[in-house]
Parts: structure tokens; sequence; C-alpha cells
């Protein structure tokens, strides 16, 4: 374990309160930690790729970050409808 | 080392975001804590990438990862407020 990993499993274990407040709260404030989780997922992938020495890795980070936008914006669409 | 210290950073700022989302109460207050999340920490953490392996694939990858995140994050965040508000 390098130091990139050690705080990537920091930011694995911030999903947690992520996962709390997707979970107990309303549909905006759900919406509110599944973008927050998108984005410490796509920090995590960026850090796993430079402890691991995998520059392909890097690649996933990229296309989470932008899927997770995406998803929030069509989840916002679509709860708009309801 | 200055490369872990920026990432180190961000991880902290990361974890107070996630403290704010946690203890606030109302959903746009949650979505301030989203929204600062989606700008600082990405910075942070991609400029240690950067520092560290240096202006490479990784590099440039880390690149457009933060400006994807700092520059479309707060955009999907307005477009939730204004759900919020129509609800």
């Amino acid at each position: 374990m390098n130091g990139w990993l050690w705080a990537a499993t920091v930011l694995l274990l911030a999903l947690v309160p992520c996962g709390w407040v997707a979970l107990r709260s309303s549909y905006v404030g759900a919406l509110a930690g599944v973008q927050l989780a998108g984005t410490l997922t796509s920090l995590t992938l960026l850090l796993l790729t430079v402890g691991y020495d995998r520059g392909v890795y890097a690649n996933l980070a990229l296309v989470l970050a932008t899927l997770q936008i995406v998803g929030g914006l069509v989840f916002a669409r679509f709860l708009a409808r309801l | 080392m200055i490369a872990l210290a920026l990432v180190w950073a961000g991880v902290v700022l990361a974890l107070a975001c996630c403290a704010g989302l946690l203890a606030m109460r109302d959903a746009i207050d949650k979505l301030h804590f989203t929204s600062a999340a989606s700008v600082l920490p990405p910075i942070l953490v991609c400029g240690g990438v950067i520092v560290d392996q240096g202006l490479g694939a990784v590099g440039l990858t880390a690149i457009l990862v933060a400006v994807v995140l700092v520059l479309a994050g707060p955009a999907a965040i307005v477009a939730i407020a204004r759900l919020e508000r129509q609800t």
C-alpha cells in the first residue's frame, strides 16, 4: 500500500455517507448524494491509476466523470416529470 | 511529496463535503456541498496526479477529468436545483 492507494481507500470510505443520504433523503437530496458519490468514485479511479501504475485505468475515470454528469441530468429530467 | 500533499488536501476537502452533505437537512444545502465537492477536490487531486506523472497520457487524462468535473458538475447541480424549485 502506497500513499495513493491509501487516499483511494479513504475516498471509497467517503462513499458511505453519500449512500446513506441517497437512501434516507428526498428525491433531490438523494440525487445530490448520487452526484457526490460519482465525483468521489471518479477521483478514486484516478488515484488507483497512479497507485497501481496502470495508465489505462485513467480512461475509466474520464468515462465515469462524463457519464455521471449525464446521468444526473437525465435523473433531473425524469424526476421533473413525476 | 508535493503530489501527495495535493492529493491529501483534495481528500480532506472531499471528506468535509461529505460531512456537510450528511449534516444538512435541506436539499439545496446538500446540493451546495455537492457542488463544492465537484470543483475543489478534483482540482487538487488531478493537480497531484499531474505533478507526479507529468504531462503524459495519465496527466492529460487527469486534466480532462478535472475539466469535465469542474465545468459540467455545477451545471448538473444547477439542473437538479431547478428541479427542487419546481417541486
